[in-house]
């Protein structure tokens, strides 16, 4: 047998090792989920809507309505949540995301919450007839969580709460927040002492102010939360006293994967335009030289690399075994991704870029780097998952 | 001028741009360049800076129209790109032209003049030039930089490609996408029978000609709006703290801020030598400040977390500005080729 050939059958037998193989490609059930989203996207987040929606920084309550009615929001069918979240922001980031953050935080009552609670809320939000969100940040940090200030005093059946927390998304629409707070004074460790609540926004003492001026996703809503002297029943409180930190970093574990499809949806959507105008370049008779068919490649490739590790993020999540720093890793990747993308589409589109979708994109595409867990908390905690789990570094 | 004068030039602008503009900026940003702060940048002499005198400009030279520029860029950008049309682009062709009383109009800040040049920039492949029509000027531009105002210069169609001082008959459209620059209007215009000057032909040849001659000018603005960046982003990291602990005892935040000071110090100290450097100098210079400024306003943006993205924290703008002067004031294909033959010294990267 000529060598080559002998290389060549040992480079197969070591790679085809039977039903050992993975399939990369989405079972038919969701391709045909994908595609059923995309064309309900093309349809109801026109060029027009999302420029009008980020102009005048308004929530699209009839696109999250039609969504729900429509089925394309479903958290009961997680990987066809994930799939809208990234066909919806592909389509326009601000509106895609407004009209699938309707249950943020909802994880967090699903795995923690007690029964009573889980079928007062849970049928709410699933339903649509309800909006949630979660308020972790104020206004003296978001990355540093245990350093939080907000307070929740125990008074007979009920717990007090005072503080006021920043950048809450739904802020002024929610029904209710799922809301972490100081129940005692830490220990010799920061994060011991803190509890989730549920709490409602039409309870006394509760003031939601809009921040306005956001650089993009402008179609979500954003507010800071002032509690003073909100008083919520105990059974309000989310699974245990003292574990809300614990609570809210296995959410962040689960949520952050919605955030890599978001940024994915993102950078997709600046590939989709920038492969148009290339298109019209061409039809114009204009040259597309090295430099931008490399900035294309390198773009493509990294939304492949970030929707692989995106998917494998979710694959463990939805299996019921997460790994936190395949997490990490997608998120703070496909972030990046949204963000170079972005910059990448207007470099090549220029003046009709700017006159353009891409324009929003360019704005929309930053928060990504910085809402649940910025780029740099991501390292970090990257690096701590292998450094404990492979006992490596410092 | 020498070297003390241009400090103490320096010096004074900084002070007249704090005390007049940065409380302000915010405003600039809502609700755009107002009248007052017109006319106040109107009364120091940026808006006629290097207008001849007897224009009633101020005739300075380049090495202090330089430092206007970085230091109004530093706290506004809009600000300073507005000096930059009015006095690189719309006077080099007033100068020519001899309207002496429009170019005062337009230095007191009484009227405002668009540009409109967006046919030899990257990225245009459709628009149509207006037109000559029984001596009058119809038709429409797509993005009219510092639209809004009484006149309009604008390449026409036709074999001559006249350049033309479109003087009335202007209608200005709603601004739709606007990334940067929100302090001045940059919208579609569209003409109706307008009177005009005839400036000069080949008039797109002349703005593309125009925009390779005025690196010093871009580099000018990138560095300020870098500086002003970083600035925000340097004061920043002494007072935000995460974990107990200043933002800046973290190596990854003190690192890259040193690193882009430390950049910005150096093109800042090539700049000062621009105004005698050649062609291919100014383009290195240019081409580099341009890079800075982009890092530079990211960087900014994301050490400040998510106040970076709310726009009353000053520092979201500069990122939208940035990308927005690479993409209107500069065409970068046509800078990379140039570039690239001033290095190869033979036409390069073309393919
Ligand atoms: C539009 C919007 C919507 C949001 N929605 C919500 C919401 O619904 N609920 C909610 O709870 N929060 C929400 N957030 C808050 C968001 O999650 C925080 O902004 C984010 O976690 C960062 O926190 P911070 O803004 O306090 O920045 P900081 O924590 O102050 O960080 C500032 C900078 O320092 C860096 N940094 C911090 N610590 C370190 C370190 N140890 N090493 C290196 N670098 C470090 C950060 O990466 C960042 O670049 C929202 C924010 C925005 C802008």
């Amino acid at each position: 047998m000529p060598h080559c050939v002998l290389v060549a059958d040992r480079v197969i037998q070591f790679f085809w090792r039977g039903s050992d193989i993975m399939d990369f490609d989405l079972p038919e059930d969701l391709v045909a989920a994908r595609e059923k989203i995309r064309e309900f996207a093309r349809r109801e987040i026109t060029s027009e809507l999302a420029f009008k929606y980020d102009r005048d920084e308004k929530y699209p309550f009839e696109l999250r309505e039609k969504a729900f009615k429509e089925g394309i929001i479903d958290y009961q069918n997680p990987w066809a949540m994930l799939i809208a979240i990234e066909e919806l922001c592909r389509q326009d980031p601000g509106m895609g995301i407004a009209a699938t953050v309707s249950l943020f935080g909802v994880e967090v009552i699903m795995l923690f919450g007690s029964e009573k609670q889980k079928e007062k809320y849970l049928p709410l939000v699933n339903s649509g007839k309800a909006i949630m969100g979660l308020a972790v940040t104020e206004p003296g940090g978001g990355s540093d969580v245990a350093g939080l200030k907000t307070t929740a005093t125990r008074k007979g059946d009920s717990y007090i709460i005072n503080g006021s927390k920043m950048f809450i998304t739904n802020g002024q629409i929610a029904d209710f927040f799922v809301m972490l707070t100081r129940t005692s004074t830490p220990d010799s460790k920061r994060h011991h002492g803190l509890s989730t609540f549920i709490v409602e926004t039409n309870r006394q003492g509760f003031k939601a102010n809009k921040l306005e001026g956001k650089l993009g996703v402008r179609a979500t809503n954003t507010a800071e939360l002032v509690l003073t002297n909100v008083e919520v029943p105990a059974e309000n409180m989310v699974g245990e006293e003292g574990k809300g930190f614990y609570y809210i970093m296995t959410f962040f574990n689960i949520s952050r994967i919605y955030v890599a499809a978001q940024a994915l949806g993102i950078a997709q959507g600046t590939l989709d335009r920038v492969i148009e105008h290339v298109h019209k370049m061409k039809q114009a008779g204009e040259y597309v030289d090295e430099n931008i068919q490399f900035s294309i490649a390198e773009v493509a490739t990294r939304i492949e690399a970030s929707r692989m590790l995106t998917y494998k993020a979710a694959s463990y999540l939805f299996q019921f075994k997460p790994d936190p720093k395949i997490t990490s890793m997608a998120k703070a990747y496909a972030a990046e991704t949204a963000v170079f993308a972005s910059e990448k589409a207007l470099e090549i589109t220029g003046i009709s870029g700017l006159n353009s979708d891409l324009e929003r994109f360019f704005r929309d595409a930053k928060i990504m780097e910085i809402w649940e867990g910025t780029s740099e908390i991501e390292k970090l905690i990257i690096t701590r998952m292998i450094t404990k789990t492979e006992g490596e570094g410092n | 001028m020498e070297n003390e004068e241009y400090d103490i030039l320096r010096s004074s602008i900084r002070e007249f741009v704090s005390r007049e503009i940065e409380g302000k900026s915010l405003e600039i940003e809502k609700n755009g360049i107002s009248k007052e702060i017109t006319r106040a940048i109107a009364a120091q002499g940026f808006l006629g800076a290097t207008f001849p005198e007897n224009m009633g400009g101020s005739n300075l030279d380049m090495g202090a129209y330089s430092i206007i520029l970085q230091e109004t860029a530093r706290v506004s950008p809009s600000l300073a790109v507005k000096i930059l049309l009015l006095n690189s682009v719309a006077g080099e062709l007033l100068k020519e032209s001899g309207e002496k009383e429009i170019a005062q109009s337009l230095i007191t800040g009484e009227d405002e003049i668009g540009v409109a040049f967006s046919e030899v920039l990257n990225g245009t492949h459709e628009e149509k030039l207006p037109v000559k029509d029984n001596g009058k000027i119809r038709g429409s531009r797509e993005t009219v930089m510092n639209s809004g105002g009484k006149y309009l210069l604008t390449a026409v169609e036709g074999d001559k490609n006249d350049l033309v001082l479109v003087k009335d008959g202007l209608k200005t459209m709603d601004v739709k996408h606007q990334l940067g620059f929100r302090g001045f209007r940059i919208s579609q215009v569209s003409i109706e029978s307008g009177d005009f000057t005839e400036i000069c032909s080949g008039g797109s040849g002349r703005f593309s000609a125009i925009l390779d001659g005025i690196g010093v000018e871009i580099s000018s603005v990138a560095l300020g709006i870098s500086y002003g960046a970083l600035n925000k982003a340097l004061d920043y990291a002494k007072v935000r703290t995460t974990f107990q602990r200043p933002l800046k005892d973290y190596s990854p935040v003190s690192s890259s801020l040193s690193d882009v000071l430390s950049e910005i110090e150096i093109l800042q100290n090539y700049l000062e030598k621009a105004p005698e450097m050649d062609p291919k100098h100014i383009m290195m210079l240019k081409n580099r400040s341009l890079d800075l400024m982009r890092r530079t306003t990211k960087l900014a943006l994301q050490v400040h977390g998510g106040y970076g993205y709310i726009q009353d924290f000053g520092v979201e703008k500069f990122y939208r500005d940035s990308m927005t002067l690479s993409s209107l004031l500069v065409n970068r294909q046509r800078d990379s080729l140039k570039l690239a033959e001033y290095v190869f010294e033979t036409p390069s990267g073309t393919i």
